[in-house]
């Protein structure tokens, strides 16, 4: 029966489909939090909730390959492919938007801070996570390597973020994202936290979605 | 030793290999594995000897499950595969030293065992000039060192000249005498026969 | 046992001395390559030197790393320990040991020329370039023999080895080429032990985890 048979999974879409859609209002009409950044600024109210929302379905990778290698169940390697999946698109999302904003904002395209090299790392991992699930042989033997690639990805996230963040002090003096949390002014921070919540809701669908494809080619 | 596998399952590309596969073999029981390539005879003894994973299911050697975490289960067992399953670069001697130690076991008899079966003067040979037949006498020599309750035979014939398996033969005497557990695959299945107390088809 | 898996490496690599031989060589041809590609005057040679050195360790790292785990693959060889009464988690031990032993080995053998057709001056204590090489090597070759295990037994291991190992060692790079460099400019311990002790958390705690994990990646 196709996923979208299912009431429960009809409701998630079309909440998602709402949330999306109010999104692209929100970032597409209201000032952006920087004014001085002009349109590129609103590029602020996608660029870090999909960067929350990737570095999310990364964890849940982890935690999938986990309870894979631990309880031996199928379902949970075909949860962990899917966060890699919708995670890795997201993160590709990040480093897109990431040098257009930086490249107004800053002046210059790829500005490596710490965050966003971080996902730049996990991205290339992940990439290689893809490359051994296509080419690293039977899909069974394949489910355990990934599950600890993926293990081993989001091991490293600490020891990136932490070395790219005191590698050179000079590059990190570009103006931090930080600053946009201004409590002061709090519409940038619940504008970004309700994008997070609607992506959530959008990442969720997607991975459900491709779990339940995964789980159908697996029955013979 | 008894050896008993519930409900094994295995699958290869997708592909089910065994389904819900169950056997129970006795202490001292022989057991012959017979069927066509691909039918999963090897696959069967690689499980049981902890080379490879298996999907669901349970394999028990005496009270010991064999599972990746647990070395105890595979302290008595010993897999004859087809493949070398030695390092190349190892002379026999080494290699036998080598496993020897993995299995804790003392290494001061493997010159006589060597003789033996016939590999005296290619001791200090480096097994990548070794023959079919000579690396075949060298893995009966393994069994020998290590002499394990239970045996998981992988056409243990291949390779072997008149002599080796008459020195097969004999060997295989003294293990039926010792109350080894066995299970052999081979395609001849009037040697197996005769060798064995059962047969088991796989298809 | 672990001194018997140790000694079946280091006897094999005694009779043969290839994998010494062809990390100490390939380390030497890119020491040649990086100057003639770079063409810069020796003084901005020196500033690169640090980050030029890691970059040929990780190199020849992985050269190491794939003949070592090559011998396993050679005729079914890790039969015999896998079949064996033997905790997995003590293989990768002594396979991260043996890295390790050949890898420095072949950097005490690059190390002359290396500061001999780079001109640099060695005023510093050799004893804390050794510990900057423990560590650092250390570091790579935990990763890098979890990574080796994971791909031994799948397609384009050649190419994945690197392709995984390089994004996941970026921390290593990064904290091991500052340690170098401050090194070389004769800056106290204090003020890189932070970068070893990235270093050495690495090593720590990929080691841990790739003991852990190593059982469930062996198996065929």
């Amino acid at each position: 029966m196709s996923f979208f048979n299912y009431q429960n999974n009809l409701i998630h879409a079309a909440v998602a489909a709402a949330l999306a859609v109010i999104n692209i209002f929100i970032v597409l009409t209201l000032d952006p939090p920087n004014l001085a950044q002009g349109v590129f600024g609103n590029i602020f109210y996608i660029h870090v909730p999909v960067a929350w929302t990737a570095f999310l379905m990364y964890l849940c990778v982890m935690i999938s390959g986990i309870l894979f290698l631990t309880k031996k169940d199928k379902v949970w390697d075909h949860r962990g492919l899917a966060f890699a999946e919708v995670g890795t698109l997201f993160m590709f999302l990040v480093l897109t938007t990431g040098p257009i904003w930086a490249k107004p904002a800053w002046g210059i395209f790829w500005p490596w801070e710490p965050r966003l090299t971080t996902s730049l790392v996990l991205f290339l991992i992940f990439l290689g996570y893809f490359m051994l699930r296509e080419f690293g042989g039977n899909p069974e033997q394949v489910s355990r390597y990934a599950a600890v690639i993926g293990i081993l990805a989001f091991l490293d996230v600490p020891l990136i973020f932490l070395s790219v963040k005191f590698w050179l002090p000079e590059m990190q003096s570009h103006p931090q994202v930080g600053q946009y949390f201004d409590s002061a002014n709090p519409l940038p921070t619940y504008l970004v936290i309700f994008s997070f919540v609607s992506l959530l809701v959008v990442s969720s669908l997607m991975v459900r979605l491709r779990t339940n494809i995964l789980s159908m080619k697996e029955v013979r | 030793m008894n050896l008993q596998v519930t409900d094994l399952s295995k699958s290869f590309y997708r592909f089910p290999v065994f389904k819900s596969f169950s056997l129970q073999v006795e202490s001292g029981e022989k057991i012959g594995l017979s069927g066509p390539n691909g039918s999963g005879k090897t696959t069967l003894l690689k499980m049981i000897s902890g080379i490879m994973s298996v999907d669901s299911g349970e394999i028990k050697i005496g009270e010991n499950n064999v599972s990746p975490d647990d070395t105890a289960a595979r302290k008595n067992l010993y897999y004859l595969g087809h493949s070398v399953g030695l390092y190349p670069r190892l002379t026999g001697q080494e290699n036998l030293a080598f496993i020897s130690g993995l299995y804790g076991n003392p290494e001061t008899n493997i010159s006589a065992v060597l003789t033996k079966v016939g590999l005296d003067f290619n001791q200090n040979k480096l097994v990548k000039f070794y023959s079919q037949g000579m690396l075949q006498r060298l893995k009966l020599a393994t069994v020998l060192i290590l002499d394990p309750d239970i045996l998981l035979l992988d056409e243990p014939l291949a390779g072997l000249d008149t002599e080796g398996i008459q020195l097969f033969e004999s060997l295989f005497n003294e293990w039926k005498t010792g109350e080894k557990t066995m299970l052999i695959v081979s395609h001849d299945r009037h040697w197996l026969s005769s060798k064995t107390d059962r047969i088991i088809e796989l298809n | 046992m672990l001194i018997h898996l140790i000694l079946k490496d280091l006897k094999i690599e005694w009779r043969s001395k290839e994998i010494i031989t062809s990390m100490f060589i390939f380390g030497l041809a890119i020491t040649l390559i990086f100057p003639l590609a770079f063409q810069v005057a020796p003084v901005l040679i020196r500033t690169f030197a640090p980050g030029l050195l890691w970059v040929v360790i990780l190199f020849t790292s992985v050269l190491g790393l794939n003949r070592l785990f090559s011998l396993e693959r050679d005729e079914n060889a890790m039969w015999s320990w896998t079949s064996a009464p033997v905790d997995r988690g003590t293989v990768y031990i002594a396979k991260v040991v043996s890295a390790l032993i050949f890898v420095l080995m072949s950097e005490l053998l690059f190390i002359l020329p290396f500061f001999i057709f780079l001109n640099l001056p060695a005023n510093f204590s050799f004893f804390q370039l050794a510990l900057i090489l423990f560590l650092g090597t250390g570091a790579i070759v935990s990763v890098g023999c979890l990574i080796s295990g994971i791909t031994l037994q799948a397609g384009l291991r050649d190419v994945l080895i690197p392709i995984l190992l390089f994004p996941a060692a970026s921390p290593v790079a990064i904290a091991a080429t500052k340690c170098t460099g401050l090194l070389f400019d004769q800056k106290p311990m204090t003020d890189w032990n932070f970068w070893l002790l990235i270093l050495g958390s690495f090593f720590v705690i990929f080691g841990l985890f790739g003991y852990l994990v190593f059982n469930r990646i062996v198996e065929e």
